[in-house]
């Protein structure tokens, strides 16, 4: 930053600023790092010497030499780093910690709700959920409460058939958003006839239960290498 | 066909399916807001409320009482 002639402060138009400017922005460089530390990097400040370069270059164009240069330098360069420092990147930059601070904060605080994975995986599980409609989402709390097929049926006024099923696709798009492999080929769907007297399924694992009957998905999906 | 029977998970998992994994942890409700009663849960898990309970879709927006739900259903099997 010693030398910014050989950086080469460019106007608006891709010129050269005046040498009698840059040479006074140089020299005001140091007092613009000290009033600013906030900008940080060298390029900001580069940055904000050329606008300010423009500035009085446009203003010296316009109404011939600027008569006290230094001063009226400082004052467009502190506006120029103002304006800045209020833009949103720097903002940003100002809230934010430092990595090594951040690690800091991060240890002190307790975690309420686990790690920052966990965290994560639980707001994927919650997009996840809202990938089902809310009727889809009511039928599988019903399911999980254990309502049967016809009792889910009856209440919604729709067929057996139609409440296997849309249970069914619900949890394959469970599954399917969860990266777990198709069941279609270790379960069998739901006849309609079987449905139709409510009689056990694959898919209906309450009902099949409460039955008291034999259920043979769980050993069919262990022998399928399922969860 | 018996209908009022004792629930189980429907899933050879200890902890359920990916149902449950979704349910248990999709929405944290790290305050409780609008939880309803343990007895309201304990009716829930027995299937002592009608179906068309609106208690029910509050479990689908509070893992808490989710697990509580399931944990309850569990505890009654």
């Amino acid at each position: 930053m010693n030398d910014m002639r050989t950086l080469g402060l460019l106007d608006g138009d891709g010129n050269l600023i005046p040498a009698h400017i840059e040479g006074v922005l140089t020299r005001l460089l140091p007092r613009l790092r000290r009033h600013f530390p906030i900008l940080q990097d060298e390029v900001a400040f580069i940055e904000v010497a050329e606008e300010a370069g423009r500035r009085i270059h446009a203003r010296e164009t316009r109404d011939g030499p600027v008569e006290k240069l230094y001063g009226y330098a400082w004052v467009t360069m502190r506006s120029v780093a103002t304006s800045r420092v209020r833009r949103g990147s720097i903002r940003l930059i100002q809230s934010t910690l430092d990595p090594e601070a951040s690690r800091e904060r991060i240890a002190s605080v307790p975690a309420r709700s686990g790690s920052p994975g966990e965290i994560e995986r639980d707001i994927l599980l919650r997009e996840l959920l809202e990938t089902l409609t809310p009727e889809e989402r009511l039928l599988c709390i019903w399911k999980k409460a254990g309502f049967s097929s016809l009792e889910i049926a009856n209440f919604l006024g729709r067929t057996v058939v139609a409440v296997d099923t849309l249970f069914s696709r619900a949890k394959q798009k469970v599954r399917t958003a969860m990266g777990l492999g198709s069941p279609k080929s270790t379960r069998s769907s739901p006849t309609p006839a079987a449905s139709a007297s409510s009689a056990p399924s694959p898919d209906d694992a309450e009902t099949e239960r409460r039955n008291g009957g034999e259920w043979a998905a769980p050993t069919r999906r262990r022998k399928a290498g399922w969860r | 066909m018996a209908e009022n029977g004792q629930h189980r998970p429907d899933d050879e998992r200890p902890d359920g399916d990916e149902l449950d994994e979704v349910l248990s942890r999709a929405n944290p409700n790290p305050d409780r807001i609008g939880c309803p009663p343990r007895e309201t849960l304990i009716a829930l898990a027995q299937r002592a409320q009608p179906i068309g309970d609106p208690a029910y879709e509050h479990l689908l927006k509070c893992s808490p009482c989710y697990r509580e739900f399931r944990a309850l259903q569990r505890s009654d099997s």
